[in-house]
Parts: C-alpha cells; sequence; structure tokens
C-alpha cells in the first residue's frame, strides 16, 4: 500500500479493537441472554427451549406493569430534576475561582463514592427510628414522616439518592460544554447590547445541545437500569411502590432462581432502553426543526 | 557437553527433590462461610480453633476460607459450580436448601460421612432430624453445623421494670401488652418501640405472622409440591395479628416494611426495640454488643394465637456441603466430618456460643456452668416446637410473600384474603 492511498479495508482495520470489544462485553452477553430468555432456565441449570413463554409469563406477571410504571416514574422524575440541579451548578460554578474549584469538588464527593455506600448512607439517614432525617426534625419540633415505609416518601427518597449522586455527573458534563464554548462569542454579542438570559438562550444553549444529549441520554439510560437505588435504599418496597424493572430482574433471577424469566425480563428491558432513547432524539431533532444534531 | 548434562542432571535432581515435600504437603481445601477467622465474633473465634486444631491433627490439609455475604452464599456456590469454579466445601442456609437440594450440585456426604459412623454417635445426635431433612433420593446433600431458629429476643431488665414474667406470654395478645407496657415515648417521638419487626420485601426470614400461621396449621407451611398454605383463615388471623401490632397495637413502627432482621437486631443492640426476633445464633454476639447490660439477654418461646401452647421454632442453621467437582473430597470430607462432629461441636458451643448436636458434648461438667443456661434452654424449645419447613421448598421467598401481603394490607387497604391469594400464587410461581 502506497501513502497516501486508502483500501476498503483500512477503516475496519482500525475499527476491529473496538469492534472485538463490542462484541465481547456487549454482542455477547445479549445473544447469551437472548439464548437463555427462550429456555427454561431453574437453579442456574440450563433447560429445554420454551419459546416465548418465558416472555409471556414475565409481561402477563401483575407485578410488571407496576415494575414498568415504577421504572418509567422514577426515571423521568430523577432525570429532571438531576439534570436541573446538574444544570444549575454548572453555571453557577462556571469560573475557576478558588471557591468554585472547592464547591466542585464537594458536588463531586457522592459521585466517586460507591454506589452501595452511598445508598446505604442515605438509607441510615432517612431512617425514622435512627435516622438523621427525623433527629434534624425533632429540633424543630416536627414528626418526621416514616420515609422509607411510606410509598410516596420511599419514591422521593430513591430520586433523592438519584439526585444526590449523579447531578454531580451531570454537571462536569455540562460544564465541558460550557467551558467549550468560544468565549469571544459571549463578548462578541455583549458588544451588541445582549443580556445574561439572551446570551444564555441565543448562544449558550443552542451551542450545548450536544452536551446536554449526551447527559440526558446517558442519565437516562443509568436511572432505567439502575440497580443499587432501590436494592439498598428501599428493597423495592414498601408495597412495591419502588419495585424498578432492573430489581425485578434481579429477584426473579438470583432470588426465585429463574433465569430464563429473567433474561427475558433483561430483554424486555433492553428494549425499553432503545425505545426510550429514540424518543429522547425524536424530541431533540423536533426542537431543533428537523435538522440533526 | 558431557560435564553440562551431568550438571543440569544435578541441578534437576536438587529441585526435584526441594519440590517433592512441597507437593506432598500442599493440599488446600477451599471453604466459603460466612464467617472470617481473622475477626473476634464468638463463632469467628469457633471457626478459627476448629481449623487450627484440625490442621495441627492433620499437617497434610490447609483450609483455606473465603468469605461471603450470608445472604448470597448458597446462590454463589451454585453458581460457581456452574462456572467449574466452586470451593470444595460450601455453607449454605437453611432458608435455601431448596437450591442445594434442586441444583444438585452436592456430592452425596453419606459414603464420605455419616456412613462412618457408629451407631452410638447416632444415638448421640441432639436433632436427628436436621440430618434426614437434607437427605433427597437416599442422598446426604449436606451436615449440620450448627442448627438455628428465630426466636424471640427480649430484655429481662424491661420486663422487671414493668412487672411482667416472661413466663405468662403465652398468646399473640398477651406479647403485644407487653410491648406496649415497655414501649418509651417521648412526645409524638418513640424513643423504644415495643417490638422489632422485620418485614421488608429484601431477603428475609420467618416473621412474627408466618410462626403464628405455621402454628395454627400445625408446623405446615407448605403442601404437596412445595404449595404454600397461606390464603386460609389462619393466614388471615396471622397476618392481621402481625399487622396489629403497627396499625392497632402501635407497637412496633411502621419502617417495619423497611427493616431486615440485621437492622432489627442492630435496633434491638442499640435499645431502640424492647423484644426482637433473630436467629439464635446471635445470642452472643448481642450479648456482647448490647448497649445495655447483655446479661440481661433472654429468649421467649413463641407466643400462638390460642396460648395452649407455644408456637414452633421453624428450624434451619448452616449446613456444610461438598461441591460434586471437588478434586479432594476425601480430604474436605475429613475436615467436614471433624467441623461437625462431637470434636467441632464443643468448640462451636464454646467460645461460639451454638448449641452443640451431639447430647456427650452438652453432657460435659463444663456445660453445667450457668452461662449456658440459654443454649439449655434453647435445646428445651426446639424438643418442644422443633418443625422442619420441606427442605426442597424455597422458603425464603414464601416469606417474603407473606411480608408483601402485610405491607398490602397497611398500606394499600388490600383484603388480607385477596393478599394472602396473591401470595400464595407468587410463591407457587417460584417452587
Amino acid at each position: 500500500m502506497m501513502d497516501g492511498q486508502r483500501t476498503p479495508f483500512q477503516a475496519y482495520r482500525y475499527l476491529l479493537p473496538a469492534l472485538v470489544l463490542e462484541a465481547g462485553f456487549v454482542f455477547a452477553p445479549l445473544a447469551l441472554s437472548l439464548f437463555y430468555s427462550v429456555h427454561r432456565v431453574r437453579y442456574y441449570q440450563l433447560g429445554d427451549f420454551n419459546g416465548v413463554q418465558n416472555y409471556l409469563d414475565v409481561l402477563s406477571h401483575r407485578l410488571f406493569l407496576n415494575s414498568f410504571l415504577v421504572t418509567c416514574s422514577f426515571s423521568l422524575m430523577a432525570l429532571a430534576l438531576t439534570f436541573a440541579v446538574g444544570f444549575g451548578l454548572a453555571l453557577f460554578l462556571n469560573r475557576d475561582t478558588s471557591g468554585s474549584i472547592l464547591l466542585r469538588t464537594i458536588v463531586l464527593l457522592p459521585y466517586v463514592i460507591a454506589m452501595l455506600v452511598g445508598s446505604m448512607l442515605l438509607k441510615w439517614i432517612f431512617s425514622t427510628d435512627a435516622g438523621l432525617v427525623p433527629l434534624a426534625a425533632a429540633w424543630f419540633n416536627i414528626t418526621s414522616p416514616t420515609i422509607l415505609a411510606d410509598p410516596d416518601y420511599a419514591m422521593a427518597a430513591m430520586v433523592a439518592n438519584g439526585i444526590w449522586r449523579d447531578s454531580a455527573f451531570a454537571m462536569v458534563m455540562l460544564l465541558a460544554g460550557l467551558r467549550s464554548i468560544p468565549p469571544n462569542l459571549i463578548l462578541a454579542a455583549r458588544i451588541d447590547g445582549a443580556g445574561s438570559f439572551m446570551i444564555f438562550r441565543r448562544i449558550m444553549l443552542p451551542l450545548l445541545r450536544p452536551a446536554i444529549l449526551i447527559t440526558l441520554i446517558r442519565l437516562l439510560l443509568h436511572f432505567a437500569n439502575v440497580l443499587t437505588f432501590p436494592l439498598i435504599l428501599t428493597g423495592g418496597g414498601p408495597n412495591n411502590a419502588t419495585e424498578t424493572l432492573a430489581l425485578r430482574i434481579f429477584r426473579i433471577g438470583f432470588e426465585d432462581f429463574d433465569l430464563g424469566k429473567a433474561n427475558a425480563m433483561a430483554i424486555v428491558l433492553c428494549l425499553f432502553n432503545i425505545v426510550a432513547v429514540i424518543l429522547l432524539l425524536a424530541v431533540f431533532r423536533k426542537t431543533r426543526g428537523g435538522q440533526s444534531l | 557437553m558431557r560435564t553440562k548434562s551431568k550438571l543440569r542432571l544435578a541441578v534437576l535432581a536438587m529441585a526435584g527433590a526441594l519440590l517433592a515435600p512441597v507437593a506432598a504437603l500442599a493440599q488446600t481445601v477451599t471453604m466459603w462461610t460466612f464467617l472470617n477467622p481473622a475477626s473476634e465474633t464468638p463463632r469467628d473465634r469457633a471457626l478459627k480453633q476448629i481449623i487450627d486444631k484440625f490442621e495441627t491433627a492433620n499437617p497434610g490439609i490447609k483450609i483455606k476460607v473465603e468469605s461471603q455475604v450470608w445472604f448470597t452464599l448458597a446462590e454463589k456456590f451454585v453458581m460457581a459450580h456452574r462456572s467449574r469454579s466452586a470451593p470444595d466445601i460450601g455453607w449454605v442456609n437453611g432458608e435455601n436448601m431448596g437450591l442445594l437440594v434442586n441444583s444438585g450440585v452436592a456430592e452425596d456426604l453419606g459414603p464420605l460421612i455419616t456412613s462412618k459412623w457408629t451407631p452410638a454417635l447416632r444415638q448421640d445426635l441432639v436433632l436427628p432430624q436436621a440430618y434426614e431433612w437434607v437427605k433427597t433420593g437416599g442422598k446426604q446433600v449436606a451436615v449440620p453445623i450448627m442448627a438455628l431458629s428465630i426466636v424471640l429476643f427480649y430484655r429481662k431488665d424491661l420486663m422487671r421494670e414493668v412487672g411482667i414474667d416472661p413466663a405468662g406470654i403465652k398468646t399473640w395478645d398477651d406479647l403485644a401488652a407487653a410491648a406496649a407496657k415497655m414501649q418509651r415515648s417521648n412526645g409524638p417521638n418513640v424513643e423504644r418501640w415495643g417490638v422489632g419487626m422485620h418485614l421488608s420485601t429484601d431477603k428475609t426470614t420467618m416473621s412474627f405472622g408466618a410462626n403464628a400461621l405455621a402454628a395454627a396449621q400445625g408446623g405446615k407451611l407448605f403442601g404437596d409440591k412445595c404449595s404454600a398454605l397461606l390464603a386460609n383463615e389462619n393466614g388471615v388471623r396471622a397476618l392481621n395479628m402481625q399487622a396489629d401490632l403497627i396499625r392497632k397495637h402501635k407497637v412496633a413502627s411502621q419502617e417495619s416494611f423497611a427493616y431486615t432482621l440485621d437492622d432489627v437486631i442492630e435496633q434491638f443492640i442499640a435499645g431502640k426495640v424492647a423484644l426482637a426476633s433473630s436467629g439464635n445464633g446471635r445470642f452472643g454476639n448481642v450479648m456482647e454488643k448490647a448497649t445495655w447490660n447483655g446479661k440481661e439477654l433472654g429468649m421467649l418461646p413463641w407466643p400462638s394465637l390460642d396460648g395452649k401452647k407455644p408456637g414452633p421454632q421453624i428450624m434451619s442453621g448452616w449446613f456444610a456441603s461438598i461441591s460434586k467437582d471437588s478434586k479432594q473430597k476425601e480430604a474436605a470430607a475429613k475436615f467436614v466430618a471433624y467441623m461437625t462432629g462431637p470434636d467441632g461441636m464443643e468448640i462451636w458451643a464454646e467460645p461460639g456460643g451454638q448449641v452443640p448436636l451431639f447430647k456427650s458434648v452438652f453432657d460435659k461438667p463444663v456445660f453445667k456452668d450457668a452461662k449456658y443456661d440459654p443454649l439449655r434452654q434453647l435445646s428445651q424449645m426446639w424438643a418442644d416446637a422443633e418443625v422442619w419447613l420441606p427442605a426442597e421448598c424455597n422458603a425464603a421467598r414464601t416469606f417474603v410473600d407473606l411480608n408483601t401481603a402485610t405491607q398490602r394490607v397497611v398500606l394499600g387497604n388490600v383484603d388480607p384474603m385477596a393478599a394472602l391469594r396473591e401470595a400464595e400464587a407468587a410463591s407457587a410461581g417460584r417452587q
């Protein structure tokens, strides 16, 4: 091959390492999951081909709809609030003063703590009988509700877990987007008489679109699939009020020992993720008048 | 050239001579347990002593302990077997015995251990049923290390303070009344609840309601083919009794719906609840860690709905199993036989604080001391009301189903019978 010449295979050579990784860590497990989902796999032992029976069983179970709705409501609430808090923090800390650097570090702390440890910490904080929240409430002569044993409060606690931990991620992503905006654009707008809100709406927001989209997709996928929050913080309760699809998969697979059904549900969750991302992309395209990003 | 060859041979011979004894020594048996011999709880210390004594007596065998989280031990053991990475010995808790029995990963310990017992040793067993319980198709899939049951812990000092004789608590109403007297509040805030219950839908063990139901059904929670017997009049009474401790008597926190067994015990140790259910295996640990005088710790027989006789002691425990894939079954079996035999049982009793499973151990003079009274009391409670649920049934999740039913009744205002029907169906789906 001579310098400057390209062969059709050259691109694939560069892509090969990434494709191998994808094949090993994404496609192979997905194929295996699909395989298990159409077989009877009880007590971790592969049984007979089962067709779509596992799918029918999990979809017709009375708790499936509950888990689906819990996943949707948790994902949407956590996504909106985490993004809003993360965006606010990014705008507030978009400068390099010593105070901002210190604050950024503090905000990042929950994100660098292991998810499991963070959720255990919050469980202790929210506990009515032994936690910090009731203690703080008592100082103000307020009787604290039983946060983790009330269906509504338990969902709120789970959303709070998401905001507490992941707004730092949103902040980092959006801060990187903000830093990529050329300062002379903003300067020129100011010279032309634009106010802060106008600069935000007409310059920053359009230029932040890629960062916003990536942040939203990443957060949405994270919240739709997260297991640690419901497993550790609320245990899916009370009265299944916080039992997400991910937790249900875990329980069917590792507590009922039925990997066939668990994998069928995992495939359903995978499809749910794909649909959610497509919807998000569609909303973004629509707001941009049909143009791609 | 010839000199070089001789030199090579000499080096090889020396290396072989040096390495041969090492190879002969190196028989390492790996064991998965929830205990950690490097730790300091009574059971951890007991396991360390057992291993030390065994290794001293058997210099050719080393026991390598790999500590695991207790509630996933059985699953990990079975999964490891499927991926050909199982340890030689795995501990399995009684609630997950169904997994071990149904998965078929365990070696038959009959030829390796129990068939070698003398008739005298068989006569010496405190709980012969514990061995029969883990036999399936004539195969001994495990042997008991320590027997456990969920018992009611109480504080003698609090009972004295409010003038209640623990022996007088026969029914669940008696228990609710005693709990109400021991409860302490400061304004609207409860400082000490009368009863601690674990009603979460996370990994759980037998609840008050499950015990009451089993008592009302002659110790039965499962029928044929592991079908749970929940949706009936007894089930409704048991479920209402459990729910009433929260909604009517108000002696248990609504947060019970978020508590696991571990949470309840932590609360009990901290003096935040007056009565709590727990595995008896934690008796020594609670005594040591209690923020109040640990010597005031006592165990109550279970109440029952009618009070005619005590509720059942639904038996469970920790069992040792050997993987079918083990390359050193004989060595593993030798250790299991020691750990679960009379010598091992003596150490499990002291310092481990467990009821020895051989009568001859309990009869030794050292165990006549008053500090072993709780073990004797427990042994008597087992003799009076021992019940073994079918090992092949997934009992752990059925307990969760009952907890879910209680949550649905209290928080969702669902009819108790309807909630129990759902629980029964859920249980049937996973057997």
